[in-house]
């Protein structure tokens, strides 16, 4: 019997994280050159926000007296912006930033829209029609708008954008999650771990959920692209975080005005906004192929 | 065929030569007339009521049409002549009395006399126009033709300026809708002016334009050059600016301070910086719990402040960088400048606060996202630190809600805060608003700064209008402040403008709606 049952388990599970399959997942990866770019740039990014502060050969916030204004150089490799301020220091350190908080609010949002999609797909009935429905109505309103009235609300702070975003794509994780519940909650392996008599949250976590990792892979990067590009918008229309704070929206929004006399202030921070996000982007179109996930993006 | 084209050829060489010479002659006769036209780019107007104008494209075509009793000289901010030629002030300072210039008439032909005045500042009254603010209360009488009399309850050192306020021009006697469009021929009949220019044509809104032609019987000798200007609307100034570089218009102001470098390299144009009275003020609340309670505390954070530097960085040095007190050094004799100010120097700051048990002076500096507040906060938070004995953080708050009083945290409430004051044309204004008792009830006295002799001496000030008395009297403004005042003043900001090189004679008030043009020029 007890053969019978991990027979029954591994041919239907992937095992996600066993030796092999992150062999043959990076060996997939390696064979897509886009896949691989943005992964390597994810994965450059994740160490800039670990030791970009550690390497930035000044403060974020550092006055450099009677060098403000000045072009890129070899003292200054992005140059420095209209108050004397290093840009290159200043994206390093904000590297860190814009990782950290879409990174925390898209594994908050993660967890927490997977345990109510798990919930909803598996129980079904009138708590998942309600709950659904009410997920579905929030995310009828644009995210900028509601993050905009939330912030307006609450204050500009990074628990405020990590609440906003959290809120914001909770929704559509377990939207997603739900739908992958339901597909698997008819398989065969389901109803053998029912009658074994398994407990509710071991079907969950231990059957259901190794089966829609996957989909979750792909949300996740995904949502952590989207999160990025939010935060930076909060931070470009002043409700992000504030100054002296090396967020790179909030670098754009300062240098757009000095774009004329600085424009190196400008294209720094905006093209690291734009080499993380597309990097992202191209990393989850890979672990979407990968994965043969057929989900909506 | 050579010889079909020779004729053609010599044709058209003629044809190029005898254009060359119409332009030419073109080109002296409109040189011959009389100033050229002067085309202003701007925003368009939303208010025309000249009771009720309030931003400068208002204050411009009102401007154009009418004149004032008296007014307010761009450069020292003293008042001049104007329609009222003299006057004369009672002894109790409770009675002013001008005489009117002679020969003044209306656009629709009929002279001026002291019944119209009279009925220009009861009708401000009448509709509560924001000019009241300076004026207060008065009754304005008209004795004889040629004499209007002010009579005031208590004596009012800004009572001339609110006299000079954009809102009061002189109105025909009985006009009962200024400026209001009418049909027809008579579409511009409510514009009724003495001014040097009269309406002719008004498109209004974004793409729109007023077009003025010299007055020919304005009564200034000589005045004005110009035989029209036209005022050109465009959304914004970006636009004005492309307006400016492709000779489109032939002014436009309030620029941003960075098009000082960029349009300063253009030989066609001239960049003009008017001092203005315009400034940012870093203010610390006084009353009991908050941080300027301790006079201290005050003076060890304008000791940490180096403004010539921030002049310098924020402003590439063109403000003027006066004392920390609102006499700017725009209002010409009031303001000292041999005062001795607070030095920047950081150890001292250090010291006062050891002296007053305050090992780190920690607080929140609130700045509006307006102008380059929050770059200014982000410098002070810099420069501060680098004493070793102050920390602040920042919170740049979206200006609409800064300046709203249901925000908790508005301009009024925050402890530490960096507030934006517009220019005014004199400093008791600013002086009996903002740093007396009564302005703490009125929402103006943000600091809640209430000092005895301060009281006393805006109370003197109030009650003469004598220029070497008010001197003196604000050289001891200026010592008050210095000893227990809670506010910095990095700068007194510019205002930027550009002409086209051939514009001559332009001097630009510090309100620029309200710039004369009765001796501007334009060359062909």
């Amino acid at each position: 019997m007890s053969a019978n049952q991990n027979s029954v388990e591994s041919a239907a599970t992937p095992r996600l994280f066993s030796g092999r399959a992150i062999g043959r997942f990076l060996g997939q990866i390696a064979r897509r050159p886009l896949s691989l770019m943005g992964m390597l740039i994810f994965v450059g990014f994740i160490f800039l926000a670990i030791f970009g502060p550690t390497i930035a050969p000044h403060q974020f916030d550092e006055l450099i007296r009677g060098a403000q204004r000045q072009a890129p150089s070899a003292e200054f490799p992005f140059g420095t912006d209209r108050l004397g301020r290093d840009v290159f220091s200043r994206v390093l350190w904000g590297a860190r930033e814009i990782i950290i908080i879409p990174g925390v609010a898209t594994v908050a949002a993660i967890i927490l829209g997977t345990i109510l999609g798990l919930t909803l797909g598996y129980y079904g009935g009138w708590l998942d029609e309600i709950v659904s429905r009410a997920l579905d109505s929030l995310l009828a309103i644009p995210a900028l708008v509601l993050a905009l009235v939330m912030l307006g609300t609450i204050g500009p702070s990074n628990i405020g954008i990590i609440i906003v975003i959290v809120l914001l794509y909770m929704p559509i994780v377990t939207r997603v999650i739900r739908s992958a519940t339901l597909n698997i909650r008819a398989s065969g392996y389901i109803e053998a771990a029912k009658l074994r008599g398994e407990s509710t949250s071991y079907i969950l976590f231990r059957e259901i959920l190794p089966g829609v990792l996957p989909a979750l892979a792909v949300e996740g990067a995904l949502r952590f692209s989207y999160a990025i590009f939010l935060t930076a918008s909060l931070g470009f229309l002043g409700l992000g975080v504030q100054p002296p704070s090396p967020d790179w929206g909030r670098m754009v929004a300062e240098a757009r005005p000095n774009f004329a006399r600085t424009p190196w202030e400008l294209w720094f921070p905006a093209a690291a906004i734009a080499v993380l996000v597309v990097g992202v982007n191209l990393m989850a179109d890979g672990l979407r192929r990968i994965f043969r996930y057929e989900g909506q993006i | 065929m050579l010889h079909y084209r020779k004729p053609r050829r010599r044709i058209r060489h003629i044809v190029i030569v005898v254009s060359m010479l119409l332009m030419l002659i073109g080109a002296i006769s409109a040189q011959a007339q009389d100033g050229g036209t002067l085309r202003v780019g701007m925003n368009p107007p939303a208010v025309l009521d000249p009771a009720q104008i309030s931003n400068d494209p208002e204050l411009a075509l009102n401007r154009a049409i009418y004149d004032y009793l008296i007014e307010v000289n761009p450069v020292d901010s003293s008042i001049v002549p104007s329609i009222g030629t003299s006057w004369t002030i009672s002894d109790d300072g409770l009675t002013y009395t001008f005489t009117l210039a002679e020969g003044v008439t209306f656009q629709d032909g009929s002279a001026l006399t002291s019944a119209d005045v009279a009925f220009s500042f009861q009708h401000l009254k009448d509709v509560s126009s924001r000019a009241l603010s300076l004026l207060g209360e008065y009754e304005v009488s008209a004795p004889d033709a040629a004499t209007v009399t002010f009579t005031i309850p208590e004596r009012n050192s800004v009572f001339l300026y609110g006299l000079a306020s954009p809102q009061a021009v002189i109105l025909k006697d009985g006009t009962a809708e200024a400026n209001v469009l009418g049909e027809g021929d008579a579409a511009l009949a409510n514009f009724n002016g003495t001014g040097p220019f009269v309406l002719t044509e008004y498109t209004p809104g974004v793409g729109g334009k007023a077009v003025f032609t010299r007055n020919e019987n304005y009564w200034k000798e000589g005045q004005p050059k110009l035989a029209g200007i036209e005022h050109i609307y465009f959304a914004d100034v970006d636009a004005q600016i492309n307006a400016l570089l492709s000779g489109e218009v032939d002014f436009i102001f309030k620029l941003p301070l960075a098009q000082v470098g960029t349009l300063g390299q253009n030989e066609n144009v001239n960049v003009i910086l008017t001092q203005t009275a315009q400034h940012a003020v870093i203010r610390l609340r006084t009353d009991t719990g908050h941080l300027g309670e301790n006079v201290s505390v005050r003076q060890a954070l304008k000791y940490a402040t180096d403004r010539e530097f921030l002049n310098e960085l924020l402003l590439d040095g063109l403000g003027t960088v006066g004392h920390n007190d609102p006499i700017a050094p725009s209002y010409g004799i009031f303001y000292d400048p041999e005062f001795e100010d607070t030095e920047y120097d950081p150890d001292m700051a250090c010291q006062l606060l050891s002296e007053a048990g305050i090992e780190m002076l920690e607080g929140k500096l609130y700045a509006p996202i307006a102008f380059e507040y929050a770059d200014l906060a982000a410098t002070l938070q810099q420069m501060w630190g680098e004493t070793g004995c102050i920390t602040v953080e920042i919170e740049t708050v979206e200006e609409g809600l800064y300046y709203d009083f249901s925000n908790p945290n508005n301009y009024f409430e925050v402890d530490l805060g960096i507030t934006g004051w517009g220019h005014r044309p004199s400093p008791q204004i600013l002086l009996r608003l903002a740093y007396v008792e009564s302005g703490i009830e009125s929402g103006w006295n943000e600091s809640r700064y209430v000092d005895p002799r301060l009281e006393e001496l805006v109370k003197q000030a109030n009650e003469t209008t004598d220029v070497e008395e008010l001197k003196a009297i604000y050289a001891q403004v200026s010592e008050v402040f210095k000893e227990t005042g809670p506010i910095i003043i990095p700068y007194f900001a510019p205002l930027v403008s550009a002409s086209s090189a051939n514009v001559a004679d332009l001097v630009v008030d510090p309100f620029p709606g309200l710039t004369d043009y009765r001796n501007v020029s334009v060359a062909g």
